[in-house]
């Protein structure tokens, strides 16, 4: 289960790759020196990383990432796997301070352990990045659902509007995953709230008014519970839609691909598809397909995880040169349509280019990290 | 096994058996009864339950945990559990799509899946049978290795069909009724037949109710046993073949509360946790009662945190109404 | 050797002889070097302590367990026996202690389990099996009616019914019987004695397993005395005393061997 062979496989071929490259330790060194504050061969900057889960892809390739990212800087790496497992985590810190890394990224899946996560830092005095889940008194880096949510709607809803579409014959599916919490389904809370606003004739509610156990909103809203998975998902929308008439118009959106495809599966079996606007959030293989070739597929939210490496390692830079970053840095995270897909992703669903800046995180360009990558628009040089 | 002398001293010990015999009886006549009262409670309170296009919605999601449940019911019924099929329901649709990609003919990548989970159970028996670990702690290692396969080969991700032609079972035939639902019913139909009729079936009841005593009676009792998990993976792969062809894509996130439904149902239906009673018919009814509850409630949009506390009180219920009643009656 | 010392009820060669068997579990001796045989229509009994190993012996002759050195000959002829399957290919059929009927089943089911009565698309012919399951119990308990209902609900007397219904059936040629009294009322118990004459009658071998002395001196011929795993003698009935086969079981020795003052202590 813990696959541990195969991500040892993948470290090894990573570092070959790296060779290949010419990214030889000379040359690393080099690129430091232009921008690091403790910059020597003999000094690195040493880094410590716990990541989530190594199991799935996504996690995985996230971890990659970072170690990649790290290394293509000279930075002395290791990393931990957390296993979603709040005794791991809280040993895996203990672990790591013990190394006295220069800064931790730490990757912690169970909220409710920040304070124990925090005293751990703060006593060995080591500065912290928390991925994701926010850690009280450390740095925070994370992608923000709230306002992918409401993108979405505002790429949907001109299209809906467009064709005639109003709260009089449209519904709005929203599939959340209420395990998840509250910040993850942002994206779907505020997404049916930003649509309301923007589509006559649907009922408005405030985003709080949307909660966990919500089922309808009005006439225009609603809401199942797809546990983020495909075949939850599939099945839930397939029961809502027995409530809908035949001919009523549909948005449909989600907490993620695998519970958009479920429910665009569900859909296109009842026969529904062209009375149907979907946009999925995840930018995964199978989602940009339906992207680039199905025409109700409009929108598709994405949030670069694989390469939130390379922005960590420049925040990490950041902190280490005395920055102060915002409360919250913002992961890359992008809207994308069958007009600009191609200029993100390639056909096989390789991301080739990420996008530019928002002004608060520009504080990263001035690491020089960035640049190296030579992949954020605006910063290639 | 008690002795004799034990078992049958007094008239006490033998009329808490005869009450043991109808409490099944009238688990199964009880649990249909019940089911009426469900039909009859959403027709009532929903105006999307009663109609053909949400019977036919009911019978697609229960299909592939009723294939499931066939499988269970025969594991069940012969003294054992069946926790794997957890891991190979999405390790037969995982596989099913790979191959299927792999630009394998469908019946054959079909077949092919259905073998991968056939293995699966043959290990399933040997080790029950051979090694002589407790069934639940067997298929509860399976399951954990099984799920972690589907995991590997998918990479974690949904692979989506790239023929949807291989989605040929979820194609609908008269009636607009799937193919897959077809399959179930004639699956049913054949297992029913065996277990009733055929000397396999006798035999499969024969070594739930007294293991021991058919390895004496000169049963084969651990080929018959291993047979029997490899039924039942079987079909467990099947089920995740039916998911694929339903979702047209392979996801190793399908299938993880296949073990506890099925096993759900197959009680529901009136057969023994300790072995030796229950059947195709019951186990039918258990899994129509289940995925009508969660039709009934998903149409009535009761939240997902009711709909789950829902489901456990009434089969809670449903359980162990049917065994108050027969103390009662009997 | 012992078993030359065993007197022979008939000539010829015996139905069963089991000759110099040994057993053990995990460095236990169980059965250690025991020989017994028996003729047709002859009941052997064999007694001794919890514990003494007849019950690991007669599960060897049954199939149930596999002897570790020794020998079984049927009629004469050496056999090899590794399963129950094996036993009862050779005639020899086994009544549990437990009588082995699985509850769950109705009596036609449980007569018939393993050796089940089948059309050629192998499904059962239940019809066949209740004519003849009804003929054979009916002939052992004519009193026996409810062959329909799971056996769990009928009384010690007619499950034991069904066990030996089956076995004889079957053209057992010996039949082994475990403590076939124990679960018995007094009057289940004297039918079962009228039982075992008459298939002595039919020529059928019966080795009995019992603590109850008396019920042994009833129906046997001949009695093996068995302790710790070890057989002490083998005994006409008729030329010895219940006092001198206990003496047997609890000094562990031949009337012969045993002084005055060993069986003096057993009153």
């Amino acid at each position: 289960m813990k696959n541990q062979g195969k991500q040892s496989i993948t470290r090894r071929e990573m570092l070959t790759r790296l060779t290949a490259l010419g990214f030889t330790v000379p040359a690393a060194t080099a690129l430091i020196a232009a921008n690091g504050r403790r910059a020597s061969a003999a000094d690195p900057i040493r880094i410590s990383f716990a990541n989530v889960f190594e199991k799935g892809e996504l996690f995985v390739q996230l971890g990659n990432g970072i170690e990649n990212a790290a290394k293509l800087m000279g930075y002395e790496f290791r990393r931990y796997n957390n296993e979603f497992d709040s005794e791991k985590t809280l040993a895996n810190a203990r672990l790591m301070v013990q190394d006295r890394p220069d800064i931790i990224l730490e990757y912690n899946g169970v909220e409710g352990i920040g304070q124990a996560l925090r005293r751990i830092f703060d006593d060995a005095g080591i500065p912290f990045i928390a991925i994701n889940v926010p850690i009280p008194g450390g740095h925070w880096f994370n992608l923000v659902n709230k306002e992918i949510g409401t993108d979405t709607a505002n790429v949907v809803v001109p299209i809906a509007n467009a064709n005639g579409w109003t709260g009089n014959d449209t519904t709005a599916i929203i599939i959340q995953a209420s395990a998840a919490g509250v910040e993850v389904n942002d994206c779907v809370r505020y997404f049916y709230v930003t649509a309301a606003e923007t589509m006559e004739g649907m009922t408005k509610v405030k985003p709080d008014e949307i909660t966990a156990t919500t089922t309808t909103i009005g006439d225009t809203g609603i809401q199942v519970d797809g546990a983020g998975a495909l075949e939850e998902s599939y099945t839930a929308v397939k029961n809502a839609l027995q409530t809908l008439p035949a001919d009523r118009h549909i948005l449909l959106y989600s907490v993620n691909d695998d519970s958009t495809l479920g429910g665009w599966r569900a859909i296109t079996e009842a026969g529904r598809q062209d009375n149907t606007i979907v946009a999925g959030l995840g930018g995964s293989v199978a989602a940009l397909g339906e992207l680039r070739n199905n025409p109700q597929w409009v929108a598709e939210g994405s949030v670069f995880a694989t390469h939130w490496g390379q922005y960590l390692i420049a925040m990490a830079t950041a902190v280490l040169n005395g920055v102060e970053p915002p409360p919250l840095t913002k992961c890359p995270q992008l809207i994308l349509t069958p007009d600009n897909v191609d200029k993100y992703y390639d056909a096989e669903g390789k991301v080739q280019l990420l996008p530019p800046l928002v002004p608060e995180n520009e504080y990263l360009r001035d690491t020089g990290v960035l640049q190296q990558f030579n992949n954020v628009e605006g910063l290639i040089g | 096994m008690s002795s004799p002398a034990e078992t049958f001293s007094g008239p006490r010990d033998s009329e808490s058996v005869k009450s043991r015999w109808h409490s099944t009886r009238a688990q199964f006549f009880g649990i249909g009864a019940f089911y009426i009262a469900v039909v009859v409670f959403f027709t009532l309170t929903s105006d999307y339950f009663f109609s053909y296009s949400n019977a036919l919605n009911i019978l697609t999601n229960v299909t592939v945990i009723g294939i499931v449940a066939l499988g269970q019911t025969l594991a069940i019924v012969s003294g054992g559990f069946d926790l794997s099929v957890s891991g190979v329901v999405p390790l037969g649709a995982v596989t099913f799509v790979i191959f299927s990609n792999a630009e394998m003919a469908t019946p054959a990548a079909m077949l092919f899946a259905m073998l991968v989970g056939a293995a699966v159970g043959v290990f399933n028996g040997l080790i029950v049978t051979k090694v002589g670990i407790n069934p639940l702690i067997a298929t509860l290692g399976t399951l954990s290795i099984t799920a972690g396969l589907a995991y590997a080969l998918s990479n974690g991700v949904t692979i989506p069909m790239k023929n949807i032609d291989a989605g040929v079972l979820a194609e609908r035939t008269w009636g607009r009724v799937p193919y897959y639902v077809v399959t179930l019913i004639g699956l049913s139909l054949i297992m029913w037949f065996a277990m009733r009729f055929t000397v396999i079936g006798r035999r499969i009841y024969a070594i739930g109710g007294n293991r021991e005593a058919s390895r004496l009676a000169g049963l084969r009792v651990d080929e018959i046993t291993i047979a029997i998990y490899a039924t039942c993976a079987g079909l467990a792969a099947f089920a995740g073949v039916v998911v694929s062809s339903q979702l047209l894509a392979g996801s190793a996130t399908v299938g993880a509360d296949a073990a506890l439904t099925s096993i759900a149902s197959v009680i529901l239906g009136g057969a023994a946790l300790f072995g030796g009673v229950g059947g195709v018919g019951g186990t039918l009814l258990g899994v129509l009662v289940l995925g009508t509850i969660a039709n009934g409630m998903a149409l009535l949009m009761v939240p997902a945190f009711y709909q789950q506390i829902a489901t456990g009180v009434i089969l809670l219920l449903a359980v162990g109404f049917g065994r108050l009643r027969a103390v009662i009656s009997g | 050797m012992r078993a030359s010392r065993d007197p022979e009820v008939t000539s010829g060669p015996p139905l069963v002889e089991m000759r110099d068997i040994h057993k053990s579990f995990g460095g236990i001796h169980a059965v250690e070097g025991v020989s017994i045989s028996v003729m047709a229509g002859e009941v052997v009994g064999i007694v001794g302590h919890n514990g003494a190993g007849k019950s690991t012996l007669i599960k060897i002759l049954s199939g149930a367990y596999q002897m570790d050195d020794g020998a079984i000959h049927v009629n004469g002829n050496r056999v090899s026996i590794g399963n129950p399957r094996d036993a009862k290919r050779h005639g020899i059929e086994t009544i549990y202690q437990d009588l082995a009927l699985h509850d769950n089943l109705d009596a036609v089911a449980n007569f018939f389990i393993g050796r089940e009565i089948h059309t050629r698309y192998g499904t059962l012919d239940n019809a066949a099996m209740e004519r003849a399951a009804r003929e054979v119990i009916n002939r052992i308990n004519p009193s026996f009616v409810s062959l329909r209902d799971p056996v769990l609900s009928l009384s010690g007397g007619q499950r034991q019914s069904i066990a030996i219904a089956r076995a004889v059936y079957f053209n057992a040629r010996l039949l082994i019987m475990d403590e076939p009294t124990a679960a018995l009322g007094q009057r289940e118990t004297r039918a079962f004695k009228e039982l075992v004459l008459r298939l002595k009658s039919e020529g059928i071998g019966m080795l009995v397993i019992s603590h109850d002395i008396h019920d042994v001196f009833d129906m046997s011929d001949r009695i093996t005395v068995m302790a710790n795993g070890r057989q002490v003698g083998t005994r006409r009935t008729a030329d010895v005393t219940k006092d001198q086969v206990l003496g047997m079981i609890i000094l562990g020795k031949l009337p012969e061997e045993g002084t005055e003052e060993d069986f003096a202590q057993l009153h």
